[in-house]
């Protein structure tokens, strides 16, 4: 068969960007209706997810920017003030929310000698119990003051496998969903993502997940959650070769920027060191929740 | 916003003295119960705070940021409560609107073009649009008060809102 010839139905982009085509412009018909307060039924929300999960680069605010300029142009011109006890309650909310953020290095006591847990260990089970505190802390300078104790303490760094194993032990509520492959050249990739609503905690698990050259390329990690937003939560950046265990695989900790509500998909991009904003990079995988 | 997110406690009072006139109108606007409006401006602010560092000039102004966040709660709690926007009490209120000119100021070239695309619509396609946007109500309640069909409404609210979303970006329209 040759290009051009008339048994060619398959080459073509055209079915494609048909199928692109329409599908863009059935998520700007959901994006819309989200917008504008509409409540989806269940198979619109599922259609919007997949959409949203299929093609993020499509994800789109200015849906939303739009609805909310319109409900601020049209606003009364006369409205009542702000009342006095809420301006109270606010700047009451102002000065505990300054109040419960870290502000400085944390210290963190080690066990009495015998107790069995590292300072380590008993780090990552706050983390992981503190949920959202666990981006905050885990981002914070953790300094260890020696005890005076006869023996000095062996602190044992855990692998990656150990950490995912703890994770999965100590975890409340952990669902698995399973990677599927979006872009030509990681067909033997496999794995699955694990995670936690209830502790906004999670693992990636990643077989045969090419390493990168952190220098040229990252790998980035978003979650799909129209619940909470239309743009994906960034999920972080990082390098296979840092978190490969002796079993071969890559364990991942999520590290989300911000609480996940419901999340539809987990995806992975390749990114500029350091990662991005808003993905530019192609789309290797992903893990749909539904 | 960026100064929020670097800590500093100064930027928070100035956030809330900026921008919590414009939070209450448009709590206010769609939310009946004064109770409910200030427990949404409380959980807003607090949000905005948590927040700060997702705030992206090359995305949108930063009013525009705080009024895209006030309305996702809005939406949150008029889709779990359905409050009627018609039974907010106006006795009590003053002249001019508790969103500061200068907030208004920021966003006004958006807000001009938001106003021009909607004065391109239908008029019926205008209503429908403000009656789904402004004033909370669904679509089969938007047909209702305008007495046309369900789908007909339907596709009045999405096409208006594509049209200001498209003017407001012109490079991200239909692809």
């Amino acid at each position: 068969m040759t290009p051009g010839s008339p048994d060619n139905h398959e080459s073509p982009d055209a079915p494609k960007t048909n199928l692109f085509d329409t599908e863009a412009k059935r998520l700007r018909d959901l994006l819309s209706d989200h917008a504008t307060g509409s409540t989806l039924n269940d198979d619109e929300t599922i259609e919007m997810n997949r959409l949203l999960a299929d093609h993020p680069e499509l994800a789109d605010d200015r849906f939303e920017q739009a609805a909310a300029l319109l409900a601020v142009a049209e606003l009364p011109r006369t409205q009542e003030a702000v009342p006095p006890r809420l301006a109270e309650r606010l700047d009451a909310d102002a000065k505990r929310f300054f109040a419960d953020a870290p502000t400085g290095p944390l210290t963190l006591t080690p066990p009495a000698p015998g107790r069995g847990r590292s300072p380590w260990r008993v780090f990552l089970a706050g983390a992981v119990a503190g949920g959202v505190a666990a981006a905050v802390l885990v981002s914070a300078v953790v300094q260890i003051d020696e005890p005076p104790a006869v023996v000095p303490p062996v602190v044992v760094t855990p692998t990656p496998d150990q950490r995912f194993a703890d994770y999965q032990s100590q975890t409340p509520g952990v669902a698995e969903y399973a990677w599927t492959v979006r872009e030509q050249g990681y067909e033997q990739v496999a794995g699955r993502v694990a995670w936690s609503d209830a502790a906004q905690a999670g693992y990636l698990v990643f077989e045969n997940l090419p390493v990168n050259d952190p220098g040229v390329a990252q790998y980035q990690l978003w979650i799909v959650d129209p619940q909470r937003d239309e743009l994906p939560i960034d999920g972080g950046v990082f390098d296979v070769a840092d978190h490969l265990a002796a079993d071969g695989r890559a364990y991942v900790p999520i590290d989300a920027k911000l609480p996940v509500a419901l999340p539809a998909a987990f995806a992975v991009t390749v990114e500029k060191p350091g990662g991005v904003v808003r993905s530019a990079g192609p789309l290797v995988l992903v893990a749909p929740t539904s | 916003m960026p100064r929020i997110a670097a800590g500093d406690r100064a930027a928070v009072s100035e956030c809330l003295d900026r921008y919590r006139g414009l939070v209450w109108s448009l709590a206010r606007r769609s939310l009946a119960d004064v109770g409910e409006a200030e427990d949404l401006v409380q959980d807003v602010f607090v949000e905005l705070w948590r927040k700060a560092d997702r705030f992206d000039p090359a995305r949108g102004k930063e009013t525009t940021f705080v009024a895209v966040l006030t309305r996702r709660r809005v939406i949150d709690r008029l889709r779990r409560r359905r409050t009627r926007p018609e039974a907010v009490e106006t006795a009590a209120d003053q002249p001019g609107s508790a969103a500061g000119p200068d907030v208004l100021a920021e966003i006004g070239d958006e807000l001009s073009r938001v106003r021009a695309a909607l004065a391109e619509l239908r008029p019926d396609q205008a209503e429908a649009l403000r009656l789904a946007v402004c004033d909370g109500l669904t679509h089969a309640e938007t047909a209702a008060r305008l007495n046309l069909p369900l789908g007909t409404v339907k596709t009045h609210v999405r096409r208006g809102l594509q049209k200001l979303r498209d003017r407001l970006d012109p490079a991200g329209g239909d692809p």
